[in-house]
């Protein structure tokens, strides 16, 4: 509850989120701060993933919080290179991999084959699918206050 | 020198082939012995089933972690040095879903073998380097490394179910 609350004043503060390092709210997270994708970002990668979702017949997993993390990171690699790259790789060169769009969300084995390893887009089959295609950003938010 | 890696289980890779359909499929095996092997020991019917269905709390490193998360100096170090036990090296990325319940299963796991393996995770922004000299593309990747610097590492890549994990510490370590 203290951290929840501590990470909205700080968002109240006004900092952007690409420009503060860390930012008022990290020294009181325990571990190392990363900056958090702005709140526009995460509701259009909110909204793209429940409507690619439908789209693609596809579900998200029983854990929203795995839905969550991957929704956020997706909205932080908009922020900061203005593509959704798949947050659940790494990469040698972000902005040349951005550019280039192989693996921008729907990335093109999500697209050709439905797999998507960071678990965002679960094929009924898969034993971590859940029923569910969309999700709110207050679920986003809850799963994702103590990072 | 950096141990040698080669891909051990459950199938061949070849490095050398960047965003190959044959990675892809590889991560796809992965996941598909989840749904094919559902009366074998996996790790939905061997973990509690309320880890999944509470909302994680996102953290991958606590204070009281038994894995221990480190820093791209302290994780060379330990590379290059000797060691009795396998060690375990968990490559994560902060928005990385799947590396959240991985780093659950890893907390299991450092309790069941508690000294008899040596688990460490890092975060592949801070290890930048070194996760490109270990080729580390898809999240979360897993180095098993023997104590016995003759043997190759083994790699996984993608969550795999606990059982794999403890057969290869107990089988190929």
């Amino acid at each position: 509850m203290t951290l929840q609350a501590q990470a909205s004043s700080s968002f109240a503060v006004g900092i952007p989120s690409l420009t503060s390092p860390l930012g008022g709210s990290s020294h009181r997270l325990v571990v190392r701060a990363k900056v958090e994708p702005s709140d526009k970002s995460v509701e259009i990668m909110r909204k793209f993933s429940e409507q690619y979702a439908r789209k693609s017949g596809t579900y998200f997993c029983v854990d929203k919080g795995v839905t969550s993390v991957v929704i956020k990171g997706l909205a932080d690699h908009k922020d900061s290179l203005g593509a959704p790259l798949c947050p659940c790789r790494h990469y040698d060169d972000k902005p040349a991999e951005a550019g280039q769009g192989f693996w921008n969300c729907p990335c093109v084995p999500m697209r050709e084959r439905k797999e998507c390893h960071c678990m965002l887009f679960l094929t009924p089959d898969n034993d971590f699918a859940g029923k569910e295609q969309a999700i709110s950003l207050e679920e986003i938010k809850e799963s994702t206050a103590n990072m | 020198t950096s141990p040698i890696l080669s891909w051990h289980y459950p199938s061949p890779l070849h490095f050398s082939l960047p965003h190959s359909a044959l990675r892809t499929h590889r991560q796809n095996s992965l996941f598909s012995i989840t749904s094919t092997t559902k009366n074998t020991p996996f790790s939905l019917s061997t973990l509690p089933r309320k880890l999944l269905c509470q909302p994680p709390h996102g953290k991958y490193v606590r204070e009281d972690d038994l894995a221990k998360k480190l820093s791209a100096d302290e994780v060379q170090e330990l590379v290059k040095g000797e060691r009795n036990v396998p060690l375990i090296i968990d490559f994560y990325a902060t928005w990385c879903g799947p590396c959240i319940l991985m780093a659950q299963v890893l907390e299991m796991l450092a309790v069941e073998y508690e000294n008899d393996a040596l688990i460490v995770k890092v975060d592949t922004d801070d290890v930048f380097e070194f996760a490109r000299d270990m080729q580390v593309r898809g999240l979360p990747t897993l180095f098993f490394i023997c104590p016995d610097s003759n043997k190759d590492a083994i790699r996984t890549e993608g969550l795999i179910p606990i059982q794999m994990m403890r057969d290869i510490i107990d089988n190929e370590m």
